[in-house]
């Protein structure tokens, strides 16, 4: 998608309360935009709170009945849980009589009931209103009308979709099936990551002192990465002039950019011929290289990859460290970064044809905490854990998925089965004609897109000032 | 490098991820030589270490301790209020 730099807008520049609109480019956006208090306002009802899929859990995060986890779909409040029927359900955060938050913690896990401390009004795990203290009141005296309809004073719900085991929520009626809404290229490159079920290492929130969309934007920079990434070009981890492209959907919500990382040896000048400031006099090797070790499961020598969805949601491939990231805005100047890393559960079959590559199949995400005393404690966590049903240790317990999801599981297996290697694009994919075309269309847009928006700053959108 | 959080729910990730000389050492280096950031300067204030055991001739330490950062402007280096306000 390259927006060029010459290509003004024709029609007439619209009106805004800081002045008109710059006609100049599309690639020109304003600074007030990532300032403006009633600007964040809007977006925050018209983008987050509108006909968008907004990530809110991982189905790890919640395998029984009963476990949740509280988030946020802009700045709603919201509970995420498991109900009886194995169904996620979403509902705000917010009781229905005084607007506290029903639950304050980020996660756990209820019998039947959520209940609010402050009057102890009670929501079963759809989010309707069950219980209100002091209904009829007290020896005849107070409580609610005799009309009064429970029905009608639930906290909003939202509409639950999962997706390779992430779990999205709209408040839209109108929001479209989640692979419609991410388009397959971006789909293909979601399933290839997230192809086995997975298991949450840790989770990590930074707060980060900018506008949200700076960092949605960032994301979706691969023209920052080696130029201020400087370990990545000094270590010889990463390159920007290494192979790789950038797919968007047709609507430019959702992206997947790649790395592609060729073992090297004849081209070894590579570095030295880009002539920036990282690569320093004397190469600079790290002592340890063995925390980049991954496996090449794939054959596509995809080294990287960062996949977004509108308007909050990145999933991080970045070598052998597997992430999601949630932008969580707090304020027009303000947001937290989430980061659950997470694991694959199982190594892939033996039946599965990229197993016979893998040397050691599940290091990807592999991430370890050492030292005797902290495994320890994780030891001692999870027995305390055990003993205490109903508090969530994912170790001990089966994955329980929906009926629908247990495609997930053979998914890596089918993705391959009789397709070129890095063309795997959705489930649909089992009609090979029509994947061989999408590979073909894709290869072209990929290879044009190498070009073009890898080099320079041609296909992001530029901040400027209209002053 | 972790959370008190993520220990008491027995999740193993770090934050930072060392487990041999010559990861931290690399930290170190990339730290010192390698790295872009915002100037800062750290001041660490330790706590009193408490023996906690000791077993064949090898003791067992805990020390708490505070990392502050501090930033150019004298802030902490965490979020502040947005000081911008929309300019045209």
């Amino acid at each position: 998608m390259d927006i060029r730099h010459d290509e003004t807008i024709h029609e007439a520049p619209r009106l805004t309360p800081h002045g008109p609109w710059p006609r100049i480019s599309l690639a020109r956006v304003p600074y007030w935009v990532y300032q403006d208090e009633a600007n964040y306002k809007r977006e925050m009802q018209r983008l987050f709170e509108a006909a968008t899929w907004n990530f809110v859990c991982l189905e790890a995060d919640i395998p029984n009945k009963g476990d949740y986890r509280t988030n946020h779909v802009g700045v709603l409040p919201v509970i995420v849980v498991r109900d009886a029927d194995g169904a996620i359900n979403c509902f705000e955060n917010r009781c229905a009589h005084r607007g506290a938050l029903i639950a304050f913690d980020d996660g756990g896990n209820v019998q039947n009931n959520f209940k609010c401390i402050y009057h102890a009004w009670s929501y079963d795990l759809a989010g309707n209103l069950r219980g209100i203290a002091f209904e009829r009141g007290i020896n005849g005296l107070g409580g609610m009308p005799k009309d009064f309809q429970r029905e009608t004073f639930s906290p909003r719900k939202l509409r639950t979709t999962t997706l390779c085991g992430l779990v999205f929520a709209t408040l839209s009626p109108d929001t479209p099936p989640i692979e419609e809404y991410i388009g397959s290229d971006v789909l293909g490159r979601i399933k290839r990551v997230l192809n086995r079920p997975i298991r949450v290492m840790g989770r990590f929130t930074q707060p980060l002192p900018n506008n949200w969309k700076l960092y949605v934007e960032n994301v979706k920079d691969t023209y920052h990465a080696s130029l201020l990434h400087t370990f990545l070009a000094t270590f010889r981890i990463t390159r920007l002039t290494q192979g790789g492209g950038v797919l968007v959907s047709p609507d430019g919500g959702n992206h997947s950019s790649y790395t592609i990382a060729i073992p090297e040896g004849a081209n070894a000048t590579a570095y030295k011929d880009q002539r920036i400031r990282t690569d320093q006099d004397g190469h600079f090797a790290l002592a340890d290289p063995s925390v980049l070790e991954s496996v090449e499961e794939f054959g596509d020598h995809i080294q990287l990859q960062i996949l977004s969805v509108f308007p909050g949601f990145i999933l991080q491939q970045i070598h052998n460290c597997l992430a999601v990231r949630q932008v969580v805005p707090r304020g027009v100047g303000k947001m937290d970064l989430v980061l659950d890393l997470f694991r694959l559960r199982r190594r892939l079959a033996r039946d599965e044809p990229a197993a016979a590559e893998a040397a050691e199949p599940g290091r990807a995400g592999r991430l370890h905490l050492h030292g005797r005393r902290l495994r320890r404690r994780l030891r001692a966590a999870r027995h305390r854990r055990r003993r205490r049903p109903g508090v969530g240790d994912q170790d001990g317990r089966q994955h329980r998925r929906k009926p629908g999801n247990a495609r997930h599981r053979s998914l890596g297996a089918r993705l391959l089965e009789g397709l070129p290697r890095a063309t795997w694009a959705t489930e649909g994919a089992a009609d090979g004609r029509r994947a061989s075309r999408r590979a073909e269309r894709r290869s072209t847009r990929a290879s044009s897109t190498t070009s073009s928006s890898r080099n320079g700053p041609s296909c992001s959108t530029i901040p400027a000032s209209t002053r | 490098m972790t959370t008190a959080d993520n220990v008491a729910q027995g999740l193993e990730g770090g934050l930072i991820y060392a487990d041999t000389r010559g990861m931290l050492e690399d930290r170190i280096s990339s730290l010192r030589k390698v790295n872009i950031y915002e100037r800062q300067r750290y001041r660490h204030i330790v706590g009193l270490p408490v023996v906690l055991g000791q077993a064949n001739g090898a003791a067992d330490v805990e020390t708490p301790f505070l990392i502050v950062r501090i930033m150019r402007d004298g802030d902490d280096g965490r979020c502040s209020p947005p000081a911008a306000t929309a300019t045209r």
